[in-house]
């Protein structure tokens, strides 16, 4: 197809990788019962702490950690209000988005004295994996930021995690009924807490793959919905981390391809290749997607009964 | 109901609370922010005309997510329909030719047609595929932004900036007050909030939409076609966002450009519960965020603060509504100790 080149390989697991972070996040709390729409939010706001701390420091991996833990503390937030404050998930989640766009908004201003977007600072490092540099396409897979490894290296993590553990089993279990679980023993409440920071943290690492990874600044909304296109592929990807692999593969390429067109038609305004990616996802959410089941108790507040 | 009311006074109060907190922390003067906030939006008539200009998008669109709320859908994709809405509104203004009061009356229905079909989509999908309508409107909206901002680079631009020829001065809303920009937008926006306030209150439709988000297994079970008031309520909530999109553009604007909305469709979303879902209500909340959006020209010239600072305190409020069901929680206890 048009525009399709090593290059274009290469650039979709840069493009996957923020994706893959958040989707995986998601992942953990909804499937404890929390649905998670603030992972827009959480992205937005571990982005900007990230690019703030490298600023700071000097160090790119003082930066992630810092926006690491802005987004954690977010996802605490989500877990808090939805379980202790019995709040609507949906409603804490667009709040919490909105506050990452005004924190980020207003702190931009109040600490670089301007809108817009951040001076560039030290991003992370190249890792080369000196076999793969031999081979003809071996650039497609060397030579990316340390996040894009550790993001597809999560995969079999999560999935071992999810399906082999006894912390797994429970997690599992107070997604699809938290009252038979809270009747064993599992401490639900706690568990969701720790599942919705968990999601904190992996939108996180996505946020810092973008500003500190793809770029090296904060620019103002530059996670552009990529949150919402996560919560898309955990829902495409049926809320497993293989299924979530795959889906945030098809919208990284599709994310890398119309970049590739971008630069290949340059009469057409820009805007319609960035289009793109959101309108393949809804194409393939009406036409493939017959009947989805999400997590049971997703949604819905935990009252322990007494 | 009353209550309601209260829970919605009491989380302004905390947000702004919790705002200045926020703003000591950062080093400014919570004080002559919020004094400066204030006078710019009511301090003196002309400022207070801006007020109510602004209001008038957000009670459409507050309006058009009280509808998906009242049936128990979140109708998130409001800001694409309201793109798509004012896109239409502008074509129609400019390339058909009508007598005045026709012109402007057919864009406005037009447009909400469009809004109502982009509505119908997601609910049909709900109701027959079960897909969460919050991903659906999501990622329309995404497509709505991109699609509205390629137009006006593209195939519409006219001259050098991205943006539509102006649209034949036929199709315009008029201005209310000469020398502001308050246009009868306005007055639309109050009539409809009215009638919807009588509709919801008194029809039987009303009590179908009511009873379908209160409990649609006890709908169903008696008798109200929790379905169909799903697709309804989504295809009326589109139809109100597309609508917020076309006055903004025929009585405001007169031109469409990619920026004309700076989120209406997601501030709908405030409206809607800072109002509790209820059109009088969503009046008096579009007014609240009305107040701080024309306040925050003076916030930042006059009080050196940025402009942003309104984007945080409206979440710190929309995070305490959230919360209410804790407020309930605690007037209850207090009830049963006397």
């Amino acid at each position: 197809m048009i525009g399709i080149d090593g290059w274009t390989f290469r650039l979709t697991l840069v493009k996957t990788t923020p994706l893959l972070f958040a989707a995986l996040g998601g992942l953990h709390s909804e499937r404890a019962g929390i649905a998670n729409i603030a992972l827009e939010g959480m992205m937005l706001t571990s982005a900007f702490f990230s690019v703030v701390g490298s600023y700071f420091t000097g160090s790119a991996f003082v930066g992630v950690l810092l926006g690491v833990a802005s987004a954690a503390g977010l996802g605490f937030l989500l877990g808090f209000l939805s379980d202790k404050a019995r709040g609507d998930q949906i409603v804490i989640g667009v709040a919490i988005n909105l506050l990452a766009l005004g924190l980020t908004g207003y702190l931009l201003e109040t600490i670089f004295g301007h809108p817009g977007n951040t001076p560039p600072v030290s991003k992370l490092p190249e890792i080369y994996i000196p076999i793969l540099d031999e081979w003809e396409y071996g650039f497609i897979f060397s030579g990316h930021h340390p996040l894009v490894y550790i993001a597809f290296l999560l995969v079999p993590l999560v999935h071992f995690e999810l399906y082999h553990t006894p912390w797994g089993l429970r997690l599992r279990s107070i997604g699809e009924d938290p009252k038979v679980a809270d009747s064993l023993g599992v401490n639900v409440l706690r568990m969701r807490l720790c599942s919705t920071t968990i999601s904190g943290i992996l939108a996180g690492l996505g946020g810092a793959a973008l500003s500190l990874g793809e770029l090296s600044l904060f620019a103002e909304r530059m996670t552009a919905g990529r949150g919402y296109l996560a919560l898309a592929a955990l829902i495409f990807g049926k809320w497993t981390p293989t299924g979530v692999l795959l889906t945030t593969l098809f919208f990284g390429f599709v994310d890398a391809w119309q970049e590739a067109l971008q630069s290949q038609f340059m009469e057409i305004p820009s805007e319609f290749f960035t289009m793109l990616p959101y309108l393949f996802s809804l194409i393939v959410l009406i036409v493939f997607v017959k009947q989805i089941k999400p997590p049971s108790s997703i949604g819905k507040p935990f009252v322990k009964s007494k | 109901m009353k209550r309601e009311f209260i829970y919605s006074a009491i989380s302004v109060a905390l947000g702004l609370l919790l705002g200045a907190a926020f703003l000591i922390l950062t080093g400014k003067d919570p004080l002559s922010t919020y004094r400066w906030m204030f006078y710019g939006a009511w301090g003196k008539p002309s400022f207070i005309a801006e007020t109510m200009t602004r209001t008038t998008p957000l009670v459409f669109t507050g309006l058009a997510l009280m509808m998906g709320f009242r049936a128990g859908v979140f109708n998130i994709g409001a800001e694409g329909q309201l793109l798509m809405g004012g896109i239409t509104a502008a074509v129609i203004g400019i390339y058909v030719h009508l007598p005045f009061p026709i012109h402007p009356l057919l864009a406005l229905v037009i447009a909400a047609l469009v809004g109502g079909a982009l509505g119908y989509i997601p609910g049909v999908l709900k109701v027959k595929r079960g897909l969460n309508e919050v991903v659906v409107t999501i990622l329309m909206n995404y497509v709505a932004i991109y699609f509205t901002n390629y137009l006006v680079r593209g195939p519409l631009k006219s001259g050098y900036l991205p943006r539509t020829a102006p649209i034949a001065e036929s199709a315009q809303i008029p201005v209310v007050f000469p020398g502001t920009r308050l246009h009868a937008g306005f007055v639309l926006a109050i009539f409809l909030a009215v009638i919807l306030k009588i509709v919801i209150d008194k029809s039987t439709w009303g009590y179908e939409l009511k009873a379908t988000g209160y409990n649609p297994f006890a709908s169903l079970f008696g008798g109200i076609k929790t379905n169909k008031m799903v697709m309804l309520a989504m295809t009326f909530s589109g139809a109100l966002a597309a609508a917020a999109g076309a006055v903004e553009i025929l009585g405001l604007h007169h031109r469409f450009y990619g920026q004309f909305s700076p989120g209406y469709g997601f501030d709908g979303i405030m409206v809607a519960l800072i109002g509790r879902n209820d059109p009088i209500g969503v009046i008096f909340a579009a007014m609240l965020l009305a107040t701080l959006r024309t306040g925050a020209g003076l916030v930042q010239l006059r009080a050196g603060v940025s402009k942003e600072i309104i984007w945080v305190i409206q979440a710190l409020i929309i995070l305490f509504v959230s919360i209410s069901q804790v407020y309930d929680m605690w007037f209850r206890k207090r009830g049963e100790q006397f």
